[in-house]
């Protein structure tokens, strides 16, 4: 089974999921009450079949890969690294959410840079530098409240 | 509504002479190179931020500070792109076709030089070639209805699916823009649609937060998954920055034809510079010389971008100024601009204020030169971003994207959506879909949806009525030979090779 | 110890009297820093350069500056919700316009407020109006040769805004009135419909003659009537819907308002504020120069008849069709 996970054949997969969602989130709105005939559903009801046609070739390609050189993988695995970033930008979003968007960007952008693993005082200087840009740029000269 | 090269010196030289007005210019020049620039921040909003600083100002000083930030913000878009792969307009997805692997080989001051002087030219160009044409160039695009409209969105679509790596896969992502269109209240009935109960999605998703979560923060997640380089940052050579002499010979071709397509796909209103510089792009690829190695750092693919969008600039001016249509959000803005200082735009603008009608082509005119001269001289300031070390700048440039989507509309609910679209974007590039075709989908959707329905309403259903006027039907036959094309290719090679096989043994 | 408590307890009480002082005294004279008015439309439209010109005139009159935040959204309903629930102040205002009571009756609308209930309203500043905008050679140039060539041609096409718009529920109301059968094609907005008249997509386009003006210069299309109350200074050639027959009074206007409980006073001072500024030569010139329409209604009585008039208006319309909520 492993072989056929390739990227045309989880493109493909996926392409068909959203196409369901998609068709399925359209069964409660109108296709066509309008007088030419068409409604709210009609055009994503069109893109949504052209999403799973497209789908299934991703499929067929992928499976025809899979069989011709079974060794080739094009698809990079998802590690840890993955999770820890996807938590950061997501604490990244929430924290601005609870404290407004100067504090949680400098603690932000010290937490990337040291984890990326950037010496620890050229770390503070950029985020202490990078802050006071941001500071100056937004919250003086455009106005924009940041916290 | 004639308007001749003597009258606009005449009359329009005096008002632009004026030292408040070129400062402003200038001022003008840098807030849209800045903004252009820098992920998040689009030309729309340069506008917007601009706009109440024109209050009291005179109509030439108004219009000297926001002509030049339009053409500097269209041109700064390339910098982003080229730099750090990341469009700083919807305009430049293009230019990081080729402008972000010539600037990977080290290259990047070439590159940036590349990009501004023929936005300058083709900014230069369109706007000679509009001064001139205006009024009939005006009564040509007010003739372009929702079957035009259509066919250009969808050829935009097919060209930019076509010069994905894999025709599926760019046709999967510009499938799924199309459906993130449709989110919010349906344009012709007034239904929602996926907005799962929440009032902040009513009127779609914002296009800041969607660009630069799937083009921005997608990316930085991406490179940084995979590790960013111990030798910290890319070596880059200053030295040459203006264009070469063999270059610039070589590419006279080119640049014929992208100034050709980016002006008159601008002139179609509610198709601006994107589609110009994707169509001209395309066209580059198809028949160009070195279409071969189009999307490896080529100064072909850099100037079919630059050119064309720049050219779509001067374009989408003129029905905003002849007829007060906008051609896109940003002359939209720039028509408020005219009202708020009691100008009607229209042949009586020109009959009774040539003196405003001739500083504004002046001032765009003038726009064109000082983003050139900035440019260039700011290209090594530019340059400089890519020596910072990628463990500092790709933090900071993704709490850029950060404060990007919650500027738009100062709202919270743009930093979520930013997120979702970030790791979407990371996810997609890690299957290989290219974001271009989905931003692509995702800015044409509204007008792909909307001309399609109202264009089967005008014609009562009829699917072949698209193809009864000229205009569209060139368009949408070329997209559909276009996208199976390749198909059609590769079917006659294995029949030949059959054929040849047989006759072989046959022999 | 002891003369340390007592300094602690009278610092306390210099800081809480100073602090009361300081509540006082913005009370006292209210306007004391910078007032926020959300536009619920993007920079640059026609709304927006009205608020700004308007918020521009009222300036001198309160002495502090009235920033404008654009915060498009829904039809302005997102900008207005914020109000709503704002700190009644008299800080944080916004612009309300038609569409809020069209959202409020209009069953398929997910979210909206209450223009009666949900804000404070300081006063109404302008109002335009509706009008038919159709291409220059049509053979029709008044409304009822329109209505005779339409029931010879049932089914022509008329161009409008979007359903959620109030220039869509204006052609309802012509239908209705009527009888004509119209097919209404709905374009993104005013200008993209008006531009299909011009090119002669569609056989009429429902414009403000301000919105038309342009066009109307450059011979591409012509007015075969406004819907408002008499002819309009700007424009005297077109006539009234009323002169021709047809009772309709119709089109966008735009309010100031606050959020709900704000005090008596704060309310007047900027009522005055806003009455000082509508009859400003600035302000005047301003609407007369871009074709809007010249209307103002202040908080009280007056204020309060027009909305409520605006409420029964906009139920009717949506009733008439069985669209009401």
């Amino acid at each position: 089974m492993r072989r056929f996970v390739n990227s045309y054949t989880v493109t493909g997969a996926a392409s068909l999921l959203l196409s369901g969602f998609v068709a399925n989130y359209l069964r409660n709105i109108p296709f066509a009450p309008l007088r030419a005939g068409l409604g709210p559903a009609f055009f994503p009801t069109v893109v949504s079949v052209i999403l799973g046609a497209m789908g299934i070739a991703a499929l067929i390609i992928g499976i025809v890969r899979a069989v011709r050189q079974p060794d080739a993988m094009d698809l990079a695995p998802l590690t840890n690294r993955t999770a820890v970033l996807v938590c950061i930008v997501v604490l990244y979003a929430a924290g601005i959410q609870l404290l407004g968007v100067l504090l949680p960007t400098a603690v932000f952008l010290l937490v990337a840079m040291l984890s990326l693993g950037v010496n620890r005082y050229r770390a503070v200087l950029a985020t202490a530098l990078a802050s006071g840009a941001i500071y100056i740029i937004f919250g003086i000269l455009f106005r924009i409240r940041l916290f | 509504m004639t308007i001749s090269f003597a009258d606009i010196l005449e009359l329009g030289l005096p008002l632009v002479l004026d030292g408040s007005v070129l400062l402003l210019a200038v001022i003008g020049t840098i807030t849209g190179l800045f903004v252009g620039a820098m992920p998040g921040l689009s030309s729309v909003m340069a506008m917007a931020i601009l706009i109440p600083l024109t209050y009291r100002m005179s109509p030439p000083q108004a219009f000297g500070l926001l002509l030049p930030a339009y053409a500097a913000g269209t041109f700064g878009g390339a910098i982003g792109a080229l730099l750090l792969n990341i469009p700083g307009t919807g305009a430049a997805i293009m230019t990081t076709y080729d402008g972000y692997p010539m600037a990977q080989r080290g290259e990047a001051g070439y590159a940036l030089g590349l990009s501004c002087v023929y936005s300058f030219v083709g900014g230069i160009v369109s706007a000679f070639f509009l001064a001139i044409f205006a009024p009939v160039v005006a009564y040509w695009a007010i003739r372009m209805g929702t079957r035009e409209y259509f066919a250009v969105a969808v050829f935009g679509l097919g060209v930019i699916s076509y010069l994905s790596p894999s025709l599926v896969k760019g046709l999967i992502g510009g499938a799924i823009g199309l459906l993130l269109a449709t989110v919010g209240m349906d344009s012709i009935t007034g239904v929602s649609r996926f907005t799962f109960g929440h009032a902040e999605l009513a009127g779609g998703l914002e296009f800041v937060p969607v660009m630069i979560g799937i083009f921005g923060l997608g990316e930085i997640m991406y490179t940084v998954e995979k590790g960013t380089r111990e030798g910290a940052h890319l070596p880059q050579k200053f030295g040459r920055m203006l264009p070469r002499m063999k270059d610039v010979i070589r590419c006279i071709p080119t640049t014929v034809r992208s100034i050709v397509v980016g002006t008159f796909i601008g002139v179609i209103p509610a198709s601006g510079p994107t589609i110009g510089a994707v169509a001209s792009y395309g066209l580059e690829k198809r028949i160009g010389k070195r279409r071969e190695e189009m999307g490896t750092g080529v100064p072909e693919g850099i100037i079919a971008a630059e050119a064309a969008n720049n050219a779509g600039t001067g374009a989408a001016i003129v029905p905003m100024i002849t007829l007060g249509i906008p051609g896109d959000a940003v002359t939209a803005v720039l028509l408020g601009a005219l009202m708020l200082h009691n100008l009607r735009p229209g042949p009586t603008l020109f009959t009774q204020r040539l003196d405003v009608v001739a500083s504004i082509f002046i001032l765009f005119f003038l726009g064109n030169v000082l983003f050139l001269i900035f440019g260039l001289l700011g290209a090594r300031i530019f340059v400089r971003v890519l020596r910072t070390p990628q463990r500092i700048l790709l933090p900071i440039v993704a709490a850029l994207c950060f404060i990007g989507a919650y500027a738009v509309r100062r709202s919270v609910f743009d930093v979520h959506i930013l997120v979702i679209f970030g790791i979407v974007g990371f996810l997609l590039r890690k299957i290989g879909v290219t974001p271009a075709p989905l931003i692509l989908g995702f800015i044409l959707g509204p007008i792909v949806e909307s001309t399609l329905r109202r264009g089967l309403i005008t014609t009562q259903g009829s699917f072949a009525a698209f193809f009864a006027r000229p205009i569209s039907a060139f368009l949408l036959v070329s997209t559909v030979l276009l996208l199976v094309s390749p198909g059609l290719i590769r079917l006659a090679r294995f029949l030949r090779t059959r054929y040849r096989a047989k006759v072989e043994r046959q022999v | 110890m002891r003369k340390n408590v007592v300094f602690v307890l009278v610092l306390v009480l210099v800081m809480a009297t100073m602090g009361f002082a300081a509540g006082a005294a913005e009370e006292e004279v209210f306007p004391s820093r910078e007032i926020s008015l959300y536009i619920g439309f993007a920079a640059g439209g026609g709304t927006d350069v009205l608020g700004r010109r308007i918020a521009e005139n009222m300036e001198p009159e309160l002495g502090v500056p009235i920033v404008i935040d654009n915060r498009p959204g829904a039809g302005a309903l997102v900008a207005n919700q914020q109000v709503a629930n704002a700190r009644p102040d008299g800080y944080t205002l916004s612009l309300l316009l038609g569409n809020q009571f069209l959202q409020k009756h209009y069953k398929e609308a997910d979210a909206w407020i209450d223009p009666l209930e949900d804000v404070t309203l300081i006063g109404v500043f302008n109002r335009d109006a509706w009008g038919i905008a159709v291409p220059s050679d049509a053979p029709y140039d008044t409304f009822d040769e329109f209505v005779r060539y339409a029931r010879a041609n049932p089914g022509i096409q008329v161009g409008s805004g979007p359903p959620g718009t109030l220039y869509y529920w204006t052609w309802q109301a012509v239908i209705a009135e009527t009888g004509i059968d119209l097919t209404i094609v709905p374009y993104d907005g005013t200008a993209q419909s008006l531009a299909a008249a011009a090119g002669e997509e569609v056989a009429a386009a429902g414009a403000g003659p301000g919105e038309a003006a342009s066009l109307m210069d450059g011979g591409l299309v012509k007015m075969i009537g406004v819907a408002a109350d008499e002819r309009i200074d700007a424009f005297p050639d077109i006539p009234t819907f009323a002169e021709q027959g047809f009772d309709i009074v119709v089109g966008p206007w735009r309010a100031i308002v606050g959020p709900p409980g704000m005090p008596d006073d704060v309310v007047q001072t900027l009522a005055n504020a806003l009455e000082t500024a509508y009859y400003s030569d600035a302000f005047q010139d301003f609407i007369r120069e871009n074709g809007h329409g010249a209307f103002f209604r202040g908080p009280g009585e007056d204020g309060r008849a027009f909305f409520e008039a605006e409420d029964r208006f906009f139920y009717s319309l949506m009733a008439a069709q069985g669209q009401a909520r």
